[in-house]
């Protein structure tokens, strides 16, 4: 008879293929997480300001006003069950009309669609309002599906990325990170060149130029790759990629 | 009456979230250096050899800066941060359902097994332990790791995970029993485990 198998209690260490972190694993997630962090801090930051901002609450209100009035009139329609009424609709697009052009200070609250499913046949269909959505929710949805639709958050970050506000750096830093981790490194270098364009001075510049070597490093151009690394080096001397910059920019 | 142990956070570590909280870079980076091998262990020996680690560690602490707000000091900064690690994880493995990235691709590892025979015994026995782990319910899956591979008590599985001693003693019991399942299947992973006794 063969005595039953018994696993352990424990998997002691000693067996286990232990990998401990190296400096160079611990510095790039360092430079992440500060990067990020950053931006992101400077996005609420911006958030906080605009919604602040004189002129920017009555925005909101007037949208509220009119998405309200456009539910008042379409229960009342409902109510009379009268034929397709005109004014639902023109009521729709008043209040489609306010949320659509108040200013992006509608910022990090997202506007409901205030007109609920019709549960009566006869009733007038009524259109939803479009949703508005802040940048910073934008930016969490483009995030929410990395992991799974690679493409689809690229084209969501390209949308945040349209804006101008400090998630659309944010956005393009992320999608230069993206496309060049998919291997997609024209779009990743494009990316890059846009961030460094329109953020001169943006918190992940520092990332973004890294993320341009690596890039031009990975298509082959030495001496392009050597060029951006110096720029790094010039830019960053004490810069958290020093090292490996100085690597590349030493001349073969 | 329950007893609740509230373990004192050390002044060190108070005046570190202090630095963080005031926004100060360097007290940031501290901790961040000082948590990050700790960190980088609990997370490995999680999801085993994959080169998601890097994504899981940025999301943990990412999340661990953004809450140290909501830190009160009723708990070890550290038992506060393996909770978010642990989150991240379950997250992560949730969204991805991805298969360990075989151990060979991962970079960086130092081998404490002996012999290359050995050490090649061991990785495949590693892949295959990981292999199997990733088909278990998520929930089963965290509380054996952090149990039997991190070497957590039981407690400790059960205030991590955030859920009452005989969940966490059940969850680790179902992965073991679905382990002996596969054992049954794969002896390679057999004698990998029983390795454990005889050493």
């Amino acid at each position: 008879m063969t005595a039953r198998r018994r696993i352990p209690d424990r998997i002691p260490d000693r067996i286990f293929v232990d990998a401990p972190p190296s400096d160079r694993s611990r510095d790039r997630v360092e430079a992440r997480v500060f990067a990020r962090l950053d931006a992101i801090r400077s996005a609420e930051r911006a958030d906080r300001l605009s919604a602040d901002r004189p002129g920017a609450r009555p925005w909101v209100l007037a949208a509220v006003v009119a998405a309200a009035a456009a539910v008042t009139l379409v229960m009342l329609v409902r109510t009379d069950r009268s034929p397709p009424a005109v004014t639902a609709p023109v009521a729709d697009r008043a209040a489609s009309r306010a949320v659509a052009s108040a200013p992006p200070a509608v910022g990090a609250a997202m506007i409901a669609p205030p007109v609920a499913a019709p549960d009566d046949d006869r009733a007038a269909p009524v259109g939803k309002l479009p949703a508005v959505r802040s940048s910073r929710d934008a930016f969490q949805a483009a995030q929410r599906l990395e992991p799974h639709d690679r493409r689809g958050a690229a084209r969501a970050y390209r949308a945040v990325a349209s804006g101008d506000d400090a998630w659309a750096a944010l956005a393009l830093y992320s999608l230069a990170e993206l496309e060049a981790s998919s291997g997609r490194r024209r779009d990743a270098l494009s990316a890059v060149d846009e961030y460094l364009r329109r953020f001169p001075r943006g918190a992940g510049v520092e990332d973004v130029l890294w993320i341009r070597v690596e890039t031009l490093r990975a298509l082959g151009r030495r001496d392009d790759a050597q060029r951006a690394a110096s720029s790094y080096l010039r830019r960053f001397p004490r810069g958290t990629y020093v090292r490996p910059a100085a690597r590349v920019a030493a001349p073969p | 009456m329950a007893l609740r142990i509230v373990e004192r956070t050390p002044p060190d570590e108070i005046d570190l979230v202090a630095g963080c909280l005031r926004g100060d870079r360097s007290a940031e980076r501290a901790l961040y250096r000082r948590e990050y091998p700790r960190v980088h262990g609990l997370v490995y020996r999680l999801v085993g050899p994959t080169r998601d680690i890097d994504d899981i560690l940025q999301e943990t602490f990412i999340a661990v800066f953004r809450g140290l707000p909501r830190f009160r000091g009723e708990a070890r900064l550290q038992t506060w941060i393996d909770r978010i690690a642990v989150r991240a994880v379950f997250d992560h493995c949730a969204a991805r359902r991805r298969q360990p990235v075989p151990v060979e691709v991962v970079a960086d590892q130092r081998d404490p097994v002996g012999g290359l025979g050995e050490r090649a015994h061991a990785r495949d026995g590693l892949r295959r332990l990981y292999g199997a782990l990733a088909t278990l319910p998520l929930d089963a899956r965290i509380a054996f790791a952090l149990y039997a591979i991190d070497g957590r008590s039981v407690a400790e599985v059960a205030s991590i995970t955030g859920t009452a001693r005989v969940t966490a003693k059940l969850r680790i019991w179902r992965a073991r029993r679905e382990l002996y399942r596969r054992i049954a299947d794969d002896p390679v992973l057999g004698d990998y485990l029983m390795q454990a006794r005889v050493r």
